[in-house]
């Protein structure tokens, strides 16, 4: 079976969206300037991932952009996209089977020199990141690295070295994703606190970032607002020179690269920002920087990897936000056959509001 | 009288010979320091804000056409761009800098280490990059500081050289 044609005309980006701002993806006629643009955009972040004399056997991937969701390297492995629809094997010419037989397997030093280029052939200026087991690359594209790490003196993680995985998350727009959930993202005239919890691969990132657009373009319940977004892992923005890339919105303000305990407060010191937005709250520092922003009147969008609700609401590492009620939406994502969903909809005390509503 | 006239003829052709000579020597100390202080800028922003390369290149070849080194800086700015769009350093640089250098006055074994510099692009920390790109700016102020101390006595024997040559033909001739 062979997969070289690629999809278009089913992508999410062609649904209204419900902002107050003419959208150039609410166009009928689907082939216009914008929407080419676009195409070319999300075809170019695929193809410039690689060294130009490998850029041929990527071809195939870049044109299935749409549906790409992963890009799995392992060294002395078959390459693996992920698809909307399953996993695909590249052969030499760029051609996707669903074989793995006959695959051709990737070669160490192809994957370092893939791991070279993606760093801008500036290892160095990644190293904060693979610290922490990710490169940020141009248009948010975020790849997750595995290899051999190397301890500091006191058992951190000093860096990776001899990199043998990698993982290339595609990101995606989905403009209007989070149409539907907004009247339960909004008690009367005010943004409620809201948690996105989902485990990986589940749109938490793209839901947030269309949340963010609407809520900082306006939308039919409220006018715009001011969203400030700490955007540690460039991902949510996917900020280049500190400009997003993805349309977040025109009243969005971006810290790029930053940890997001101190993005949040840099952010409310100096942006007023009406609504806060950060992505995978993670250490105990995370979680006092939302209660402080919370507690100067700011609303926090956040997510949060877990499988469940539950998770949440259990958890000691959240006790602080339950005791106080911080989120007053958390929000449950799931998947099913390629569809996202958010499975459950529920209040601050974890009283189911709403389910099974697309996005 | 003619003959006379003739031989200052001959002999301000050799000096002026010599003055050229003495002006490339002084262009190709200028051409060292330009690279020692394009090395220690790349250094400085490496530990600084450890910006990549790309990024490096691009700021740093604008900021030298600004302050009117057009050659140099267009070239920078070039790989910086060219290398943002996808393309490979080493690739990229081999190529440019070559171009750049082509009809500079510098030594074979300068620009060969010049062009080297990409090899040594590789550090996955700034601390060890940053001492790896000072090396380069090291190299290039030692080869300027040795051009400079030999620059005055150089020039004196080529001038002299150059003229008494000219007298000689000059002589020769008459």
């Amino acid at each position: 079976m062979d997969r070289t044609d690629g999809k278009d005309g089913t992508d999410r980006t062609d649904r209204k969206d419900g902002t107050d701002r003419p959208d150039r993806t609410d166009r009928k006629d689907g082939t216009d300037r914008a929407d080419r643009r676009d195409r070319t955009d999300g075809m170019d972040r695929i193809r410039l991932l690689f060294p130009e004399s490998f850029r041929e056997r990527w071809k195939a991937a870049a044109i299935s952009w749409q549906d790409l969701r992963e890009i799995r390297l392992r060294a002395r492995q078959p390459v693996i996209l992920l698809m909307r629809d399953g996993e695909w094997y590249p052969d030499e010419k760029g051609r996707l089977n669903r074989d793995a037989g006959n695959a051709p397997r990737l070669q160490k030093k192809e994957l370092d020199a893939i791991v070279k280029h993606i760093c801008g052939y500036s290892l160095y200026a990644c190293e904060e990141e693979m610290r922490r087991g990710y490169i940020s690359a141009a248009g948010g594209v975020r790849v997750g690295i595995a290899g051999e790490v190397i301890l500091g003196p006191e058992g951190t993680v000093r860096n990776i070295r001899h990199v043998g995985s990698l993982n290339i998350r595609v990101p995606h727009e989905a403009k209007g994703a989070a149409g539907q959930l907004l009247p339960w993202l909004y008690e009367g005239s005010r943004l409620c606190n809201t948690l996105l919890i989902s485990p990986p691969g589940c749109g938490k990132t793209t839901l947030l970032r269309d949340i963010i657009r609407l809520v900082s373009d306006g939308n039919a319940r409220l006018p715009g607002q001011t969203v400030g977004v700490v955007d540690e892992r460039s991902e949510l923005s996917g900020c280049f020179q500190g400009i997003p890339e993805f349309d977040l919105g025109s009243r969005t303000d971006v810290l790029d690269a930053c940890p997001k305990a101190y993005g949040m407060m840099m952010l409310l010191r100096s942006m007023s920002p009406g609504a806060i937005a950060v992505d995978e709250l993670g250490g105990a520092e995370d979680i006092r920087a939302v209660l402080y922003a919370v507690h100067c009147g700011c609303s926090v969008l956040a997510t949060l990897h877990a499988d469940s609700c539950e998770a949440f609401f259990r958890k000691e590492a959240y006790a602080a936000l339950q005791q106080e009620k911080v989120f007053e939406r958390v929000i449950l994502l799931g998947k099913k056959d390629g569809h996202f969903f958010a499975v459950q909809i529920r209040n601050g005390d974890g009283r189911l509001l709403e389910g099974g509503i697309p996005c | 009288m003619l003959k006379w006239i003739g031989l200052c003829f001959v002999a301000a052709g050799t000096a002026g010979t010599g003055m050229r000579i003495c002006l490339d020597r002084k262009a190709r100390i200028a051409q060292l320091a330009r690279l020692g202080q394009m090395f220690g800028r790349i250094a400085g922003e490496v530990s600084y804000s450890r910006t990549g390369i790309s990024e490096i290149l691009e700021e740093l070849g604008e900021k030298m056409k600004r302050s009117g080194d057009f050659s140099l800086g267009g070239t920078l700015e070039a790989i910086g761009r060219e290398l943002r769009n996808g393309g490979g350093l080493t690739e990229l640089w081999r190529e440019k800098m070559s171009a750049y250098m082509e009809r500079s006055l510098l030594r074979r074994e300068e620009k060969e280490l010049v062009l080297s510099f990409p090899e040594t692009v590789d550090f996955p920390d700034a601390q060890r990059q940053r001492t790896a790109v000072e090396a380069f700016a090291g190299a290039m102020d030692r080869e300027k500081e040795a051009a400079r101390k030999k620059e005055a006595e150089e020039n004196r024997m080529t001038m002299a050289v150059c003229l008494a040559g000219g007298i000689l033909a000059g002589l020769l001739l008459l």
